[in-house]
């Protein structure tokens, strides 16, 4: 019987420790996941970052952004109305739920570069820094891709 | 097992094995194409373009026989435009070698910032046989109507100056200059090219 007590007791441990290891990374700080951006042809004026941001403990905002591959960043949403795009902007931010998370994908919530400063072409990345109501600002390295 | 039985079974087993080729096989040869997008009957071609591209002044009538994609947008649009170009390619690639005879045409919705050698190098990167129009505002005004195309600048912050909202639809004209089909933005680059693809045929 002992053999297996002591193997019931090796796995309860791993187990705790991996919990704890887990909860700990969760806890509190937002998280930012797959941040990208779009590449474009020189001639346009514009580009688009995505993000997912995982939100922490409490509900924030992210409120804007900054790069100094853009003369300046807006934060935007596409929006189709029978068949109508239209750009809002957002000068409120983006609410990020306490547990949630807020996507921003091609169609949807943007961050809006305008007046490209640096090469939006495939493989280059640009550092994009995340103002968030409360939290600390982050910063992220944008990968260029097509999209 | 008597020899009427084994002869009645084979007769059911054959019925079914060509019923079961028929219905999966051969009856999907004769089904009608389905439509991803909006089909239109037009009873007169499409009205007539006459717009600058960076190659010089295009027309309509200068693709008959081959199969035009219309789509209204402008190079300052970071998120809907791009999908949608990427989309276009992305269907002609699905189509291979027919898409030989597609013409991608973009017209711009932003005359006022759009010069027809940025949008040449705006529509190229996403595909080079792509083409990239504009005009004067009255032009394009009279053209966005003509196709029921809604578009309105409206004004931005001091960055981006002014937006455009505008429709985000694709338009299909036929080999024979009649508008077939109009295509949301919602659907796949595999739905646009089953489309356009009907149209080539």
């Amino acid at each position: 019987m002992l053999p297996v007590k002591r193997s019931a007791l090796i796995v309860l441990t791993i187990v705790t420790v991996l919990l704890a290891a887990s909860c700990s990374s969760s806890s509190g700080e937002i998280t930012i996941d797959d941040p990208w951006g779009r590449a474009t042809p020189e001639a346009a004026p514009a580009s688009a970052f995505y993000l997912t941001i995982e939100g922490g403990d409490t509900a924030d905002r992210l409120v804007s952004a900054e790069s100094a591959a853009c003369g300046t960043i807006e934060l935007h949403e596409t929006i189709i109305t029978d068949g109508v795009m239209k750009m809002q902007h957002l000068p409120n931010g983006i609410e990020i739920p306490a547990g949630g998370e807020a996507a921003l994908e091609p169609g949807g919530l943007h961050v809006m570069c305008i007046g490209k400063l640096d090469d939006f072409t495939v493989g280059n990345t640009i550092a994009l820094t995340l103002v968030f109501e409360t939290a600390e600002s982050q910063t992220v390295d944008a990968e260029i891709r097509e999209g | 097992m008597t020899r009427t039985t084994k002869i009645i079974l084979s007769a059911l087993a054959g019925i079914v094995v060509i019923g079961l080729v028929g219905w999966f096989f051969v009856l999907p040869m004769f089904q009608p194409h389905v439509f991803h997008g909006q089909v239109i009957q037009s009873t007169q071609a499409a009205p007539s373009i006459e717009l600058d591209s960076a190659d010089g002044t295009i027309r309509l009538s200068d693709y008959e026989g081959k199969v035009v994609v219309l789509y209204f947008g402008y190079t300052f649009c970071p998120d809907v435009c791009p999908i949608t170009l990427a989309k276009l390619d992305r269907a002609l690639e699905v189509i291979g070698d027919d898409a030989e005879d597609v013409q991608v045409i973009m017209v711009s919705v932003d005359p006022q910032r759009d010069t027809p050698e940025m949008l040449k190098e705006y529509v190229e990167h996403f595909n080079p046989t792509f083409l990239g129009v504009t005009g004067d505002l009255e032009t394009i005004d009279r053209v966005a109507t003509m196709y029921g195309v809604y578009y309105e600048a409206e004004e931005g912050s001091e960055a981006t100056g002014y937006l455009v909202n505008h429709t985000a639809t694709v338009m299909v004209i036929d080999r024979d200059g009649y508008l077939k089909l109009v295509l949301p933005f919602e659907g796949t680059a595999e739905e646009v090219a089953s489309d356009i693809a009907y149209f080539l045929r």
